[in-house]
């Protein structure tokens, strides 16, 4: 197992309200960890520091092994992190499917004919092969979210961090999701409300309280934690 | 209250003319530069005579775009209340060096005024449907790819194209917001009550947007964002190309013929 | 035509002035905006027997500085694809006629919005919006009357007059917009996108 996210002693406040302080947490590869927590307990503001988009004024964020502080630092981790935002809209900002699915590709230095590999690569993961020259802005919630995360899967991250993937989607959107996360072999922090699509995609679950890490015991209901894990 | 809250109910009216016609074929780059030509010389036109013949010539570009009749005649309807106004004006604005034709009470329409009011409708006509007929082919994506291997400035093709983006999806949250305010009985009007919830309107879709402004850069950044919308299109010149420029040519020649007859 | 020339000769300025502004961190920022603003301008308002759309230039203006020229820009194309109301031969006026009074009253006031006195800080936001639309208004006419003195006139002096209930309503929007954003988002209203940064 590799320290893939490790945070010591962090601080980070908006303004006078502060939601950390001195916190410490860390993350494995092989792990598939669920991230919960009551409305505002500083979940997605965990999720961003992590990301370096938000700057903490105190502490030390290590990602893959390496310390990072400047936006130089953060950039090349970033790359390998791939993160899926809560609203999809947010996140789907190019005109076509395929064009959305290329972007961090290109970015990381791709060709158009290597980006395109990828592209219908991760169409076939996501069983949405026909959906390429579609228009992102014609899709039903259910498939923008299928196609978010299939924006963090095409940077062939070395881990997911997903925030709230499932709300607002319908049983057969969840499933969807659910399916193509256990099938990408990737190690994952998602954070979540819904116990049910936790419980089938997480081997271990952390609760944010008052700005610390309470390991969560547990439930009775999560079936076949051995075979979900990697 | 009923029709101004229509006009606002559609206002993404893309992709009613993308269809299979040949003329959606065509190179997009060909394209701007051809209709921005057409724009140019059309409202150059002086005279009747070129202005006639190049409104037969946009009717039969719209006819090859195989554009939909009932959201041309939407369209025709908007663009022409603009010069129905031009009606109720210019036929009595040369009252004194004109030739009287008519007298309305106190009011004189003359010839040239009533050449103008042609003048200009039969120019504005011929440049809608033209340009719809041309760039309402392609979809807005594909003209600001275009518009970038035309060298337009990087920014402001970056800008067209996240801005269209979001223009859907902030439409939408227009939408809501107006919904739920017409479901609390709010009504559009002038009064004191009225501007200010349409001020709190602006000022929740202006704070909803910075809000998402922020959301969507991260979200970009997050996937390596480095100042570039990529849009994988490709631009290649084929026959169709050449032969739509002939035609383009065509037209231009047949314009300046009318108007140099005049 | 010179009118067209120079009309396009300007906006290409202020575009570029505004186009510096711009960096690849706040491109995202300000194209979510435009979009904003464009959505907004669909808001109607009834006025007797007519409805005007909100322009809300001196409010682009305040908060955007030279940046409204590429942000009218914008708005002003898609409204011309899209809907084909605009040419695009008259673009390069069009936006210097709303931009220019977006950055110019928003220059002039962009401090005084901000006072804590009541008067001052009330008639400066509404004269924002109030002379913004004015000097809109106040440009077409001068561009009708320099394109043709004699054929333009009774236009040119049409479209100043039905502009005047515009630019109360402008004004009002102005001012209650202000006030809402300094409640809820004071941000908004100090160069939120760091353009002076």
């Amino acid at each position: 197992m590799e320290t893939l996210i490790s945070i010591t002693n962090l601080s980070f406040a908006y303004g006078q309200r502060v939601v950390f302080k001195d916190f410490s947490f860390g993350f494995s590869s092989g792990q598939r960890t669920g991230l919960v927590g009551s409305n505002g307990c500083g979940k997605s503001t965990l999720l961003q520091l992590i990301m370096g988009l938000l700057k903490p004024s105190a502490g030390e964020i290590e990602l893959f092994g390496k310390p990072r502080r400047t936006e130089k630092e953060f950039r090349e981790a970033r790359l390998q992190i791939g993160f899926v935002f809560q609203d999809a809209n947010d996140q789907l900002f190019c005109p076509t499917v395929g064009d959305d699915l290329a972007f961090g590709p290109l970015n990381m230095g791709k060709t158009m004919e290597e980006a395109e590999a990828i592209v219908d690569g991760t169409l076939e993961l996501l069983n949405l092969s026909a959906f390429k020259d579609r228009v992102t802005y014609n899709l039903s919630d259910g498939e923008k979210k299928l196609v978010a995360l299939g924006t963090a899967l095409a940077m062939r991250p070395r881990m997911l961090i997903l925030d709230e993937p499932t709300t607002c989607l319908d049983e057969e959107a969840c499933d969807r999701i659910a399916k193509v996360l256990l099938a990408c072999g990737l190690p994952y922090l998602v954070v979540a409300h819904d116990r049910s699509f936790l419980d089938r995609v997480v081997t271990g679950s952390v609760r944010l309280k008052d700005g610390r890490v309470i390991a969560e015991p547990p439930r009775e209901s999560n079936g076949r934690p051995g075979s979900q894990a990697a | 209250m009923a029709e101004s809250e229509n006009t606002a109910s559609a206002p993404f009216q893309e992709g009613a003319g993308q269809n299979s016609s040949i003329l959606a074929r065509v190179d997009a780059r060909v394209k701007i530069v051809c209709a921005v030509l057409w724009s140019l010389m059309v409202s150059w036109l002086h005279g009747t005579g070129g202005a006639w013949v190049a409104l037969a010539a946009a009717v039969a570009l719209i006819a090859l775009a195989r554009w939909p009749r009932r959201n041309l005649i939407n369209r025709l309807l908007t663009v022409n209340i603009f010069f129905m106004f031009m009606w109720l004006m210019l036929p009595f604005s040369f009252s004194s060096p004109g030739h009287v034709v008519a007298t309305i009470g106190p009011l004189k329409v003359t010839r040239e005024g009533l050449d103008l009011a042609t003048l200009l409708t039969l120019k504005g006509n011929a440049i809608v449907l033209a340009v719809l007929a041309i760039l309402g082919t392609s979809p807005l994506y594909v003209l600001a790819a275009a518009g970038r291997r035309l060298r337009f400035p990087e920014k402001l093709v970056g800008l067209f194209l996240l801005t269209v983006r979001y223009y859907q999806v902030i439409f939408k949250e227009y939408q809501r917001l107006r919904k739920a305010m017409r479901a609390r009985g709010f009504k559009l009007g002038l009064s004191r009550n009225s501007l200010r919830g349409v001020s709190n309107l602006v000022g929740s879709l202006l704070v909803r947007s910075f809000d998402r402004a922020e959301r969507v850069h991260r979200a970009m950044v997050s996937r390596g964002y480095m100042g570039i919308i990529w849009v994988r299109a490709e631009f290649r010149l084929k026959g169709i190309d050449l032969a739509f420029t002939l035609v383009m040519l065509a037209l231009f020649v047949l314009v300046g013929g009318g108007e140099w007859k005049r | 035509m010179p009118v067209l020339v120079a009309g396009g000769v300007a906006t290409v300025a202020g575009v570029g002035m505004g186009l510096r502004k711009i960096n690849n961190d706040n491109l995202p920022k300000v194209a979510v905006m435009t979009a904003a603003f464009f959505t907004a301008s669909f808001i109607h308002v009834n006025v007797g027997p007519s409805t005007v759309h909100l322009m809300l230039n001196g409010l682009i203006g305040l908060m955007m500085g030279w940046v409204a020229f590429p942000i009218v820009l914008i708005g002003l194309l898609i409204q011309a694809l899209l809907f084909q109301y605009g040419g695009l031969t008259t673009l390069g006026v069009n936006t210097l006629n709303v931009a220019g009074p977006a950055v110019l009253f928003g220059f002039i006031f962009h401090k005084s919005i901000y006072s804590v006195k009541f008067w001052p800080s009330t008639l400066s936001s509404f004269a924002t919006g109030f002379l913004a639309i004015a000097l809109t208004a106040f440009m077409v006419f001068v561009a009708l009357i320099l394109t043709d003195p004699v054929k333009y006139k009774v236009s040119a002096y049409t479209i100043l007059v039905s502009h005047v209930p515009v630019m109360f309503i402008e004004g009002f929007v102005a001012l209650l917009c202000v006030r809402f954003l300094r409640k809820v988002k004071p941000e908004l209203l100090k160069d939120p996108l760091g353009f002076k940064g």
